[in-house]
């Protein structure tokens, strides 16, 4: 689910990254927020189902997860209601400065998600001080941790972690170009505007700076969790996910020559999922990785729900996803094509 | 006219009665309001963020007002009438 989340709300991210930076004269900005317009409400949705979702399959995880990672969720919620409030209230007065500053408000909330999202991605791969253990004696119960946002030197290995070090920037920082490449390949496809030809241009480079920052988060990956491959060495089949990213990422160096307009945005969709999908199998059945010897990680076993509220939830969850599928289908039925005359936010 | 601010009194009053008559309980009969906190969530850390969303609310409620009263200045529109 929080894979489908990235994908769909990655794009709003993505266009207001693109918005700030790359749309210049006023019909492209429009073109931008009518890109995105019918569509980020219905995609944030998905963020607060996969949070009860978590609430209800794995309590233990979200109690320990959401208390030790109060202060950064409390901004990223800050930021979302800024990128939004950013969007609807542009178009309510027709003056410079209010339009400049929900301009930069909305890309620079967007950019900002973008880099926390990656960062807590990171968090969550690095794993944590669960029981706050300080010179091997757990002074909380075994689950609960919490977090500074950064410690004095920003070292992922230290014994007590920061949310920000620079293992979880360079994540961050994926996650900013891979959002950005796949928020334009959503304007390109939903737009006829001046700016695609640019923003293929664009995404053409940003890919070679994605692959870089690919290749380098894959090695201090393995530097800051070195255990992180066995499971992929064990059980060959899973690398059909490494593949699947790495098609998504080096099949967008050919953006220029596509003859459909949504075969960019395939192809890092196809990205998202892939790496999305190669972090959780090499996580597996780790949930929540614990950084000291003393208290045991979070796995699936140990943070689960009991197995009747499980059976309970797994019926109820096969008809709430049968009614979000239909949704889903109906929104895109009637915002099929380009979105040049929405007039999103107009007034 | 008048009438405007009492939907809000009304509703705020309406979430005062739910948590005020809450208490001490969480959960009825099973789980009171203190066992409930986050041992990890310092007090601090708290009213950092109490304050952050009371400001931030402050801010959204100001906008609010000026674009209503810039909509409710600006009139309704004009009436076209049936020949």
């Amino acid at each position: 689910m929080l894979g489908i989340y990235v994908v769909l709300d990655g794009y709003d991210f993505g266009a207001g990254i693109v918005h700030l930076f790359f749309a210049k004269t006023e019909e492209e900005k429009k073109a931008v927020t009518n890109a995105i317009g019918p569509f980020w409400d219905a995609n944030e949705v998905w963020l607060i189902a996969s949070g009860g979702v978590l609430f209800f399959a794995f309590p233990t995880l979200y109690a320990s997860s959401f208390s030790g990672f109060y202060l950064p969720l409390m901004l990223v919620l800050w930021l979302l209601i800024f990128r939004a409030i950013s969007l609807e209230l542009r178009g309510q007065i027709h003056h410079r400065l209010w339009e400049a500053l929900w301009d930069k408000a909305f890309g620079l909330a967007s950019l900002l998600l973008a880099l926390f999202f990656g960062a807590a991605l990171g968090n969550v791969v690095r794993g944590v001080n669960l029981g706050m253990v300080e010179n091997g004696v757990s002074t909380q119960e075994p689950h609960y941790f919490f977090l500074a946002l950064w410690n004095p030197t920003f070292d992922p290995l230290a014994e007590h972690q920061g949310i920000i070090d620079w293992f979880t920037v360079i994540l961050g920082l994926v996650a900013v170009v891979t959002l950005t490449i796949h928020g334009a390949g959503w304007v390109i496809l939903k737009t006829s505007s001046t700016l695609n030809q640019r923003l293929k241009d664009i995404i053409f480079k940003l890919n070679f700076v994605l692959l870089v920052l690919v290749i380098l988060s894959a090695y201090v990956w393995h530097y800051v969790k070195p255990i992180s491959l066995n499971n992929l060495q064990n059980h060959y089949w899973l690398w059909i996910f490494p593949l699947i990213a790495a098609i998504g990422l080096l099949g967008q160096f050919w953006i220029r020559m596509f003859k459909k307009d949504g075969t960019g945005f395939m192809f890092s969709s196809l990205f998202i999922l892939g790496s999305f999908a190669t972090t959780v199998a090499s996580m597996f059945p780790t949930l929540l990785p614990s950084t000291n010897e003393v208290n045991p990680s979070l796995t699936i076993q140990n943070a689960a729900a009991h197995e009747y509220g499980l059976s309970v939830g797994l019926g109820w969850f096969i008809f709430a996803a049968i009614l979000v599928v239909a949704y889903f289908i109906i929104q895109f039925r009637v915002f099929k094509g380009k979105l040049d005359d929405v007039g999103y936010g107009e007034h | 006219m008048f009438m405007i601010p009492f939907p809000y009194i009304a509703n705020t009053a309406g979430w005062y009665t739910s948590e005020l008559g809450r208490q001490p309980w969480l959960v009825y009969n099973l789980m009171r309001m203190v066992d409930g906190v986050s041992p990890t969530v310092s007090s601090g850390n708290t009213l950092f963020t109490l304050l952050g969303f009371v400001g931030l609310y402050i801010l959204l409620g100001l906008l609010f007002l000026m674009l209503v009263l810039k909509i409710i200045r600006k009139g309704p529109e004009p009436h076209i009438a049936l020949n």
